[in-house]
């Protein structure tokens, strides 16, 4: 979901403290934060997605950019969030031993078993099986629509770091899907983007 | 299995998915997940109490709840920056003047009745200056008998001018007196030199000061030449060189 051309109106709104205008913005991100906060494994995923926004909104006066400029500076105020959690709890997030069995999840049309297999708890146990570093950048790329120059900068990492994490994890997600067959959709095409 | 060339082919893969492009087959299940992990968090979560407030009435022009107090502690902090600011100049402005004042005194540029004035609360301090209506700078006390007494009796009209006997000012001691002599030349025998060298530094240690009083009785052979030292305690070590 994008605000689209009104977001010059809607960032000066906020920026001046209207109401309608944090609105528009929560209502824009705070999904994506709030899954980028629940994947990770935190404990109270929406306390922390209220701490971030709370940051945010106090915040904004002082922002300058556009709207992928404002994506990117909401996620790394999640992520230093999350980081915060970490510490608190003095622990890592948990990680999940195995994905669970995905071929006992209930089938029929190809494109609703993708769907269905990898459901919420099994996309929580798929990035658990990711060490933190490739989950993260994985997740700012599909949650957030980050670039990797921009995860880069959410991450304090390099570009090329955040590439090889990438590719790293792409390569754990295959072999733990190749490990399960029938988790595959029969027709990944018509599967992904409806 | 998963082979090295596959790496590549799976970010092109995920670059595709991501841009909403179509997704090579042998990728389907990284796309899958992709699409499951959007799925997964459609749902923003239930904001809290100070998130739905902000929410709910955003900030006042005023700035937010929290700092609403914000503005009057700099009017505070300027306020007070200015009383002391004009203290801080008001003081620097006396010690100016003061110095000023001082610097004057102390060449003697004031006018004459505050001169005296000034002389007479420098002499306090045991600080001589020019004293118009006094002796001058440098005087030494006032001795009673002096007839500098007597010029306090002058009218104030010879005050510019005032009468100063000749002798006022005793003559400065001729540098060759000995302070603190030993003992008087006239004391040793007429061969003796004598010169009489006391220089009146002695530093009252009782050490080395007894050379004059040896010569006493030295019968004068040649160094009777009053080499006591300020402190020439000839107790200490009186036997002298004679």
């Amino acid at each position: 979901m994008r605000t689209g051309p009104a977001f010059d109106d809607v960032l000066a709104a906020a920026q001046a403290g209207a109401a309608w205008a944090f609105e528009v913005l929560y209502r824009d991100l705070a999904p994506a934060v709030t899954g980028y906060l629940r994947l990770h494994g935190a404990a109270e995923p929406d306390d922390l997605a209220s701490e971030t926004f709370l940051g945010v909104f106090t915040g904004l006066a002082g922002f300058r950019g556009d709207e992928a400029g404002l994506r990117a500076w909401v996620f790394t105020i999640a992520h230093r969030r999350l980081l915060d959690d970490w510490r608190r709890r003095s622990r890592r997030p948990p990680i999940a031993d195995e994905p669970g069995n995905l071929a006992e999840r209930p089938g029929g049309d190809a494109e609703d078993d993708a769907l269905v297999r990898l459901g919420a708890e099994t996309v929580q146990q798929l990035c658990g099986t990711l060490p933190t570093d490739q989950r993260s950048v994985l997740l700012l790329r599909i949650l957030a629509d980050l670039t990797v120059e921009q995860v880069a900068g959410v991450l304090g990492r390099s570009v090329p770091s955040v590439k090889a994490l990438q590719r790293r994890g792409l390569r754990t997600l295959r072999e733990r899907l190749e490990r399960e067959p029938s988790a595959e959709p029969a027709h990944p095409s018509r599967t992904v983007r409806r | 299995m998963i082979r090295a060339g596959d790496d590549t082919g799976a970010e092109e893969a995920f670059e595709a998915c991501l841009a909403g492009r179509p997704v090579p087959e042998e990728a389907a299940g990284v796309a899958a997940f992709a699409e499951a992990v959007r799925s997964s968090a459609s749902v923003p979560g239930r904001p809290s109490a100070a998130l739905s407030d902000l929410l709910a009435h955003g900030v006042p022009p005023g700035g937010p709840a929290t700092s609403r107090s914000r503005p009057r502690r700099p009017r505070v902090v300027r306020g007070w920056f200015q009383r002391t600011r004009a203290v801080v100049l008001a003081a620097a402005c006396a010690v100016l003047v003061l110095a000023a004042f001082t610097g004057a005194g102390a060449a003697g540029v004031l006018p004459d009745p505050v001169q005296h004035g000034f002389a007479t609360v420098a002499d306090t301090f045991g600080i001589s200056v020019s004293d118009p209506g006094g002796t001058g700078p440098g005087t030494p006390p006032a001795d009673p008998a002096t007839p500098t007494q007597e010029s306090d009796d002058v009218p104030t009209t010879a005050a510019p001018t005032p009468v100063r006997p000749t002798g006022t000012t005793p003559p400065p001691a001729p540098p060759e007196a000995p302070q603190v002599t030993g003992p008087p030349a006239t004391d040793t025998t007429p061969d003796a030199p004598g010169n009489g060298h006391g220089n009146g530094n002695g530093r009252g240690d009782g050490r080395g000061n007894g050379r004059g009083n040896g010569n006493d009785d030295a019968g004068g052979k040649d160094n009777g030449n009053g080499h006591g030292n300020a402190g020439g305690n000839a107790d200490s070590k009186g036997s002298g060189n004679g």
